[in-house]
């Protein structure tokens, strides 16, 4: 039987909701301030960008310890950029990814190849409809 | 991780199992190599051109020498598939 992933999503007046992640946590959320939100809150926006970001991290880190990759750090900003249709629908046009990542006694080709079956067995990347792109910063010490 | 190449011990054969421990030697793997000279073995895994290379019981290439970058990533599919993680 396929996992069932849940999240409850309750209005809080305004614009301003609460979520309960299925897996425990529970947080306000808003709009992006630029659409009428709050500063300093949880976004949709975020949470996709965050779903692609962390989705991937952990395949990276899973990927890392199939294929023999001594990761020292791993850092990654992520990018999520919207395009605006003439009808005001919008949508991600692509998710970019920035990993910095320092290994020991890797070659970069192995960690590139870590990032490959990151980005390939992510089940958020798999799943979203633009291009997730990878753009790493890799820093290969010697043992 | 078990890796089988399959032929009759021709010159792809064994282009094939080179091309084959050079990738596992550089993408750090443990794995065992062996190379399958029995034509019925060939059959029971649906090969009808050497040579072949099976990885972990699963035919991934038949008939042709594979580029190393290809075998690298069925190697990385391989790892990946193994105990793989339900989600994430």
């Amino acid at each position: 039987m396929a996992a069932v992933y849940t999240t409850l999503v309750r209005w809080l007046g305004g614009r301003r909701g609460h979520i309960r992640m299925g897996n425990g946590p529970e947080l306000d959320f808003t709009a992006p301030p630029d659409a009428h939100g709050e500063e300093g809150t949880l976004t949709p926006e975020d949470a996709f960008v965050a779903a692609v970001n962390t989705c991937v991290h952990m395949m990276f880190i899973w990927s890392c310890e199939r294929l023999k990759v001594n990761l020292v750090s791993y850092e990654c900003e992520a990018f999520g950029y919207k395009r605006v249709f003439l009808d005001q629908t919008e949508e991600f046009e692509r998710v970019v990814l920035r990993p910095r990542i320092v290994v020991r006694g890797t070659p970069e080709a192995r960690v590139r190849r870590a990032l490959e079956s990151a980005r390939k067995y992510s089940l958020v990347a798999a799943s979203v409809r633009c291009p997730v792109e990878i753009e790493p910063e890799i820093t290969a010490l010697e043992e | 991780m078990v890796i089988k190449v399959l032929g009759p011990g021709c010159y792809s054969c064994d282009l094939l199992a080179d091309r084959v421990r050079q990738a596992v030697i550089n993408m750090g793997m443990e794995a065992t190599i062996v190379k399958v000279r029995d034509p019925g073995e060939w059959l029971r895994y649906g090969l009808l051109f050497t040579p072949g290379l099976v990885i972990n019981e699963k035919l991934v290439c038949g008939g042709r020498v594979p580029a190393p970058e290809e075998i690298s990533t069925w190697l990385a599919d391989a790892a990946m598939a193994e105990q793989r993680p339900p989600a994430g």
